[in-house]
C-alpha cells in the first residue's frame, strides 16, 4: 500500500503554518529598533487611553517587560 | 471563437495606443514615468530596491516601516530594476503593464470558460477604456494581483486545483485580500471530499483535498515568518496599519460614518484630503454590484468582490475607490453590462463616455487628487 504522500505533505504544511501563526500570536519578539519607532509612534496615535500600550496579535497589550527602554 | 494569439495581439495594440495617449497627456506633468508615479508607487520602487525594515527615502533604519506592502510585487520588480539601473520608474511601468496584459488575456480565457458567448475583444476594450484602469499601468500591485486572482479562479473553474493552490499562494504574498481565495478553494475541496466519502481509499482523497488548501496560504505564512525574523512581530504588516489610521471598527461603522460626514465637496481637493462620503459611496456601489453578481449565481465572483470591500472597509475607507474599481469581478460586471447594450451605437456611446471620464481622472491622477486614490 502506497503511503499517502499528499496527505503527509499537507499535514506537514499545516503544522508549519500553524507554528508560524502561533509565533505571531503568542511569542512576539519585538526588537529594539522596531520598538523604538513603532511603539513610540503607536503610543502617540493609539486611539485608546493615554498611556495605553499597542496590542499584540492576540489583542493583549504589550507587557511592560516587552516595552524595554522605550516605555513612556 | 477568437484565438488566444489574436487576443494577445489585439490587447498589445490597444495598450500601446493607450500608453501613447498617456505619454502625450503627461507632457505638462513631467513625462509619463514621473506623472504615473503617485502615492504608493514610491513605496514599491524603494521596497524593490532596498527591501523591508528601512526606507531609503529616509536613509536610516528608524524610518517608516514598509511592511504593510506585501512582497510579491516588489520581488517581481527587483530583478528588472537591477537590470536597468537609473530608470526604475520606466522599468516599473513596463512590468506593471506586462502584468496588465496578462490580466487582460487570462481574463479573456476566463470569459471563454464562464461566458462562452462573450466577445473577448470587447472585454479587452472595456479594460483599456474603463475610467480607473490607469492604476493597472502605474507601479502598483493591482495588475499583478488581478492577473493572479483571475488565473486562480480560472484554474478552479477548470478543476486544476494544484495550479489554483500555487497561484493562490502567490496571491497571498501580493495583497492581504489574497487570503479570500482560500474560501472558494476550501469549499471546492470540501465538496470533493464529500463526493468521495464512500470511496475505499479515503486517505488518498483526504490528501487530494488537504494538500491544495495547505499550499494556498503559504505566501502569507512565509511573509509572516520573514517579518518575525526581521522584526520579532509576525503580524507587523497588520500592526503597522495604524500608521495609516486603520483601526478595526467594522465595515458598517466606517461606511455609515462616511456617509454621515457628507463631505462630497472634498472630492476635487488636492492630495490627502479624503472625502469619506465619496469613499463610502464606492463601497456601497461595489457591494451592490456584488449582490447583482450573486443574484446571477456567480457566487465565487460575488464573494471575491464583496469580501475585498468589506475587509479593508472594516478599518478605514480610504483607497476603497481603487479597491472596487480595479477588482476583476467588478470589471467583469461592467463588461457584462456593456455586453447587454443593444446595438453598436449604444456600445460605442458607452465607450466614448468611459473614455472621456478616463481622460479626466487620468489628469486628476497626474496631479494626485485624492478622489482617484
Amino acid at each position: 500500500m502506497r503511503p499517502p504522500f499528499k496527505l503527509l505533505l499537507g499535514l506537514a504544511l499545516v503544522a508549519l503554518q500553524t507554528a508560524i501563526v502561533a509565533l505571531g500570536l503568542f511569542f512576539p519578539r519585538v526588537d529594539a529598533t522596531y520598538r523604538a519607532y513603532f511603539i513610540d509612534q503607536t503610543l502617540e496615535t493609539w486611539p485608546g487611553d493615554p498611556g495605553s500600550k499597542p496590542m499584540t496579535g492576540l489583542g493583549r497589550p504589550l507587557r511592560d517587560s516587552e516595552m524595554g527602554p522605550y516605555q513612556k | 471563437m477568437r484565438s488566444v494569439s489574436k487576443i494577445i495581439i489585439f490587447a498589445c495594440v490597444c495598450l500601446a495606443l493607450r500608453l501613447l495617449l498617456y505619454k502625450l497627456m503627461a507632457i505638462p506633468f513631467g513625462g509619463l514615468a514621473t506623472a504615473m508615479c503617485q502615492y504608493d508607487c514610491g513605496w514599491y520602487v524603494r521596497l524593490a530596491q532596498d527591501g523591508y525594515g528601512s526606507d531609503s527615502l529616509y536613509a536610516n533604519y528608524l524610518a517608516i516601516p514598509n511592511w504593510a506592502f506585501f512582497p510579491a510585487f516588489p520581488l517581481l520588480l527587483r530583478p528588472f530594476l537591477a537590470l536597468t539601473p537609473g530608470m526604475p520608474l520606466f522599468t516599473g511601468l513596463l512590468v506593471s503593464n506586462a502584468c496588465f496584459l496578462g490580466f487582460a488575456v487570462v481574463g479573456a480565457l476566463y470569459l471563454r470558460a464562464t461566458r462562452p458567448a462573450a466577445d473577448p475583444l470587447l472585454w479587452v476594450v472595456t479594460l483599456i477604456i474603463f475610467p480607473f484602469g490607469y492604476i493597472f499601468s502605474a507601479i502598483y500591485s493591482e495588475s499583478l494581483y488581478d492577473l493572479l486572482l483571475i488565473a486562480s479562479v480560472l484554474m478552479l473553474a477548470k478543476r486544476r486545483v494544484m495550479a489554483c493552490a500555487v497561484l493562490t499562494a502567490l496571491l497571498c504574498a501580493t495583497r492581504p485580500t489574497g487570503v479570500l481565495m482560500l474560501i472558494p478553494l476550501g469549499v471546492e475541496r470540501a465538496l470533493y471530499l464529500w463526493s468521495h466519502r464512500s470511496d475505499a481509499d479515503r486517505l488518498t482523497h483526504l490528501g487530494e483535498a488537504l494538500l491544495p488548501v495547505a499550499i494556498a496560504p503559504l505566501g502569507l505564512s512565509l511573509y509572516m515568518l520573514d517579518q518575525y525574523v526581521q522584526t520579532g512581530d509576525a503580524l507587523a504588516f497588520n500592526h503597522v496599519q495604524i500608521l495609516w489610521d486603520r483601526v478595526w471598527v467594522g465595515p458598517y461603522r466606517t461606511i455609515a460614518d462616511g456617509l454621515a460626514a457628507w463631505d462630497w465637496y472634498l472630492v476635487l481637493q488636492p492630495k490627502r484630503i479624503y472625502s469619506l462620503s465619496y469613499d463610502a459611496a464606492w463601497a456601497l456601489l461595489g457591494l451592490g454590484v456584488a449582490g447583482w453578481i450573486a443574484w446571477r449565481r456567480r457566487f465565487t465572483e460575488a464573494w471575491l468582490l464583496a469580501a475585498s470591500i468589506l475587509l479593508p472597509a472594516s478599518t478605514a475607507l480610504h483607497s476603497l475607490p481603487r479597491f472596487v474599481a480595479t477588482n476583476p469581478f467588478f470589471l467583469l460586471a461592467v463588461f457584462d453590462l456593456v455586453s447587454r447594450l443593444n446595438g453598436r451605437l449604444a456600445v460605442a456611446g458607452s465607450f466614448a463616455g468611459m473614455g472621456l471620464l478616463h481622460g479626466v481622472v487620468l489628469v486628476f491622477w497626474f496631479i494626485a487628487a485624492n478622489s482617484v486614490y
